[in-house]
C-alpha cells in the first residue's frame, strides 16, 4: 500500500465530523476565562494609555520649556541693551509709561482718541476742495461743478460739492434698485403662488412614498429579528458545505449592497450619543513670554451621525499663567506707570481664566477599530473672567524690588474663535474610550484681548 | 445559519456583546471541536484548545474581514490555537533525522474497515509533534514549507515528522490487526 492512499484513507476518516454535544456548563467556564483575560488585558491597556499620554505630555512641555529658554536668552541680551540707553532716551522712548504716579490699568480709552482724530482729519480735505472749487483754481472738479452750475441755473450760483450730488444719485438708484427688488418679489411670489398647488401635489406624493418604504422597512426589520430568534438554538455545520454556503451567500449578499445604494440622509441618522471628562495641557502662542503654565478641564460630549461623522460639543475652563519682562500690545497686559522715575519694569505675572464653549464637526477615521485617529473642526466662544497682574519693578538706585498688584474686569463672551484639532480614539474597554487631542485656537480678525491657544488634551468618554 | 445571521452575531461580538458571543460559541462548537480534537491526546484538552481559540476569535475580531467566509478564519485560529496548545504544554524539541525504518506492510481492506473513532484513537497516540505533523498534512493539506513554518522547525524536520508519523501509525494498524487475528 503506497503512502499516498495511506494518507487519503486516513484524511478521509479523520475528517469525519463527530457529534460533540453543547452544554452551558461549558459556556460558563468560557465565560470565566474571557472575564479573566479581560480583566488583564483592561490593565495593560490603562497602562499603555496612561504611559503614552504622559510620555506625550513631557515631551510637549519639554518642547514648551526649551522654547521659552530660548526666548529668555534673546529678552535677556534685549534688556542689557535697554539697560545701557541713558535714562532720558529711555523716558522719550516709553511716554505711556511715565504718564503718571497713579498706575493704570486700562488703555482702551487711547485707542478710542486716534480713531476720532481720523474721522475730524477726513471732513477738513473734504471742505478745503470745495472751497478750491468755488475760488475757480484750474481743476477738473471745479470746471464740471461750474459747468452743472450753469447748466442748472444759468448763473454762477452756489452749487452743492460733487460728493453731494454723487449722493443724491446714489440714493435714487438705491431707491430705483429697492422698487426693482420689489416688482422682482412679488413677480417671485406670484409665480411662487402659482406652483403651491403643484408642490403641494408633489408632497403629497412623497408622503406617500415615505408611508409605503417606512412600512417596507419594519418588515424587514421584524423578519431581521426572525432570523434573529432562529439563531438560538445549536445547528450542525458541516465545514465544507458551511465555507461554500458562506461564500455563496456573501456574493448574494454583495450583489444586493451593490443594487441598493443607501440615500446619505438615512446614513446619518443618530447611532449614539457620548459624554465624558477633558483635562490637559493649554499654552499661548506668544514668543514674548519668559515662563508660561496653563492647564484646561471641562466636558465634553456629541452626537454619533453614521459612524464616522460626530457633532461635538465642548465646555471648558482654561487656566493660563505667565510672565513676560515687557508691555506688548499682543500680550494683552495693561501697561502701568512705574512708582517713581528710577524704577524699571522687571517682569509682569498674569493669571487668566477662560471659560470656553465649542461646537464642532468630528469625522473619524478606521471604523470598527481600536484606535481611531479623528479630525475636529470648531468654533468656539469664550469669556474671561477677572485677570490678575502682578507687576515687578526694581529701583535703579537702590535696587529694591516693588510689587504692584492690578486686577482687570473679565471680557464679555466673544465669538467667531476657530478650533481645529487632531487626535485619536482608543477603545479601552467597552463603551469606555480614552482620546489624546492637539489642537489650536485662533481668530482671524485681530481682537485686542485675544491670543491663540494651544492644547494637549486627554479624556475619557462613555458611549451611549 | 443565514449570512446575515452570521453578520449580526460578528457584529455583536464586535461590539463585546455577551450574548452574540453564546451564540457563535453555540453554533461553532461542533465544528471546532471536530478540528481540535484530532490534535488533543482526549477530549477535555481539545476543549482547552477550542477554548484557547475562542478566546482568539472574541478578541481578535476586529481583525476578521466580513467579506471573507468566516468558516475558514475560524478554521485558521483553531488550528493555530491548537498548534501554540501543543508547542506550549507538550512539545519537546523535535531533532530526529529520517530514519528509514521498516514500513509495515498492511492491507487497504483492513483500514478501510476501520472507523473513524479507531482512526482518531491511533493518531491520539502519536507523539504530540508528530501528531499535530501529520494532521497539518494529511487533514489540512499543508506544504512541508508550511508546516515548517507553523511548526517553527526546518523543512527537512517536518518531512521526517510526517514519515516517522505514518510508519508508527502503519504499525500500529499492522498490530491491531494481529490483535483482530489473535482473537479470532
Amino acid at each position: 500500500m503506497e503512502d499516498k492512499d495511506f494518507d487519503n484513507i486516513f484524511g478521509d476518516k479523520l475528517k469525519k465530523q463527530k457529534d460533540f454535544p453543547f452544554s452551558e456548563q461549558k459556556w460558563t467556564v468560557l465565560e470565566r476565562q474571557y472575564d479573566q483575560l479581560l480583566g488583564e488585558k483592561r490593565y495593560k491597556r490603562l497602562l499603555l494609555f496612561g504611559g503614552i499620554s504622559l510620555l506625550t505630555l513631557l515631551s510637549s512641555l519639554f518642547c514648551i520649556l526649551s522654547l521659552l529658554s530660548d526666548t529668555n536668552k534673546k529678552l535677556d541680551n534685549l534688556t542689557h541693551e535697554i539697560h545701557v540707553l541713558p535714562q532720558e532716551k529711555m523716558s522719550s522712548l516709553t511716554p505711556s509709561v511715565y504718564l503718571g504716579d497713579v498706575p493704570k490699568s486700562d488703555t482702551i480709552f487711547h485707542k478710542i482718541v486716534v480713531y476720532r482724530y481720523d474721522t475730524i482729519y477726513q471732513t477738513v480735505i473734504r471742505r478745503d476742495i470745495f472751497q478750491t472749487n468755488i475760488n475757480g483754481l484750474n481743476n477738473k472738479n471745479q470746471t464740471s461743478i461750474t459747468e452743472n452750475s450753469l447748466d442748472e441755473q444759468g448763473n454762477k450760483k452756489y452749487s452743492a460739492p460733487k460728493s453731494a450730488i454723487i449722493k443724491s444719485d446714489n440714493s435714487t438708484v438705491l431707491d430705483k434698485k429697492a422698487e426693482l427688488i420689489t416688482e422682482k418679489g412679488l413677480k417671485e411670489e406670484q409665480s411662487i403662488s402659482e406652483q403651491i398647488k403643484t408642490i403641494n401635489n408633489k408632497q403629497n406624493d412623497s408622503i406617500n412614498l415615505v408611508k409605503t418604504t417606512s412600512t417596507a422597512k419594519q418588515v424587514d426589520s421584524l423578519s431581521e429579528k426572525a432570523v434573529s430568534v432562529k439563531m438560538i438554538p445549536p445547528l450542525s455545520i458541516n465545514a465544507d458545505s458551511a465555507a461554500k454556503n458562506g461564500e455563496k451567500s456573501f456574493e448574494k449578499e454583495l450583489e444586493k449592497k451593490e443594487d441598493k445604494k443607501r440615500p446619505i440622509i438615512s446614513q446619518l441618522k443618530i447611532k449614539g450619543y457620548e459624554f465624558g471628562i477633558t483635562g490637559g495641557a493649554a499654552f499661548i502662542n506668544n514668543s514674548n513670554f519668559v515662563n508660561q503654565a496653563g492647564y484646561s478641564f471641562g466636558l465634553k460630549g456629541g452626537v454619533l451621525f453614521g459612524r464616522r461623522l460626530q457633532l461635538v460639543g465642548e465646555v471648558q475652563g482654561l487656566n493660563l499663567n505667565f510672565e513676560t519682562q515687557r508691555f506688548s500690545q499682543s500680550l494683552n497686559i495693561p501697561p502701568i506707570s512705574p512708582p517713581t522715575v528710577n524704577d524699571d519694569l522687571r517682569s509682569v505675572n498674569a493669571s487668566q481664566l477662560y471659560w470656553q464653549v465649542a461646537l464642532g464637526l468630528k469625522y473619524q477615521f478606521r471604523d470598527g477599530k481600536r484606535w481611531q485617529p479623528y479630525l475636529n473642526a470648531s468654533v468656539v466662544g469664550q469669556a474671561a473672567s477677572d485677570e490678575e497682574f502682578n507687576y515687578k519693578f526694581i529701583n535703579r538706585l537702590t535696587k529694591e524690588y516693588i510689587n504692584i498688584k492690578s486686577t482687570r474686569k473679565g471680557s464679555e463672551f466673544e465669538t467667531g474663535i476657530l478650533r481645529t484639532s487632531v487626535g485619536v480614539n482608543y477603545r479601552i474597554w467597552g463603551k469606555f474610550q480614552g482620546f489624546l487631542e492637539g489642537g489650536y485656537d485662533f481668530k482671524f480678525d485681530k481682537s485686542p484681548r485675544y491670543m491663540p491657544i494651544g492644547q494637549v488634551k486627554l479624556g475619557l468618554l462613555h458611549r451611549f | 445559519m443565514t449570512k446575515n445571521g452570521l453578520d449580526l452575531i460578528i457584529n455583536g461580538c464586535r461590539q463585546g456583546d455577551r450574548l452574540s458571543q453564546k451564540h457563535l460559541y453555540q453554533q461553532f462548537y461542533q465544528y471546532g471541536m471536530n478540528i481540535s480534537h484530532r490534535y488533543a491526546r482526549t477530549n477535555s484538552e481539545a476543549e482547552e484548545i477550542l477554548n484557547d481559540a475562542f478566546l482568539r476569535v472574541f478578541t481578535k475580531i476586529e481583525m476578521y474581514n466580513i467579506d471573507l467566509p468566516f468558516v475558514t478564519w475560524f478554521h485558521t485560529i483553531v488550528v493555530r490555537s491548537a498548534i501554540n496548545y501543543l508547542k506550549k504544554y507538550e512539545n519537546k524539541p523535535v531533532t530526529t533525522d529520517i530514519e528509514m525504518g521498516h514500513a509495515a506492510i498492511i492491507q487497504e481492506e483492513i483500514l478501510s474497515k476501520m472507523s473513524s473513532d479507531e482512526i482518531v484513537a491511533l493518531v491520539r497516540q502519536l507523539p504530540p509533534s508528530y501528531r499535530a505533523t501529520f494532521n497539518l498534512s494529511v487533514v489540512e493539506g499543508y506544504a512541508h514549507s508550511e508546516i515548517a513554518a507553523i511548526m517553527g522547525v526546518t523543512e527537512g524536520t517536518a518531512r521526517s515528522n510526517l514519515m516517522i508519523a505514518r510508519q508508527k501509525l502503519q504499525k500500529m494498524v499492522s498490530q491491531s490487526k494481529k490483535i483482530v487475528e489473535y482473537g479470532r
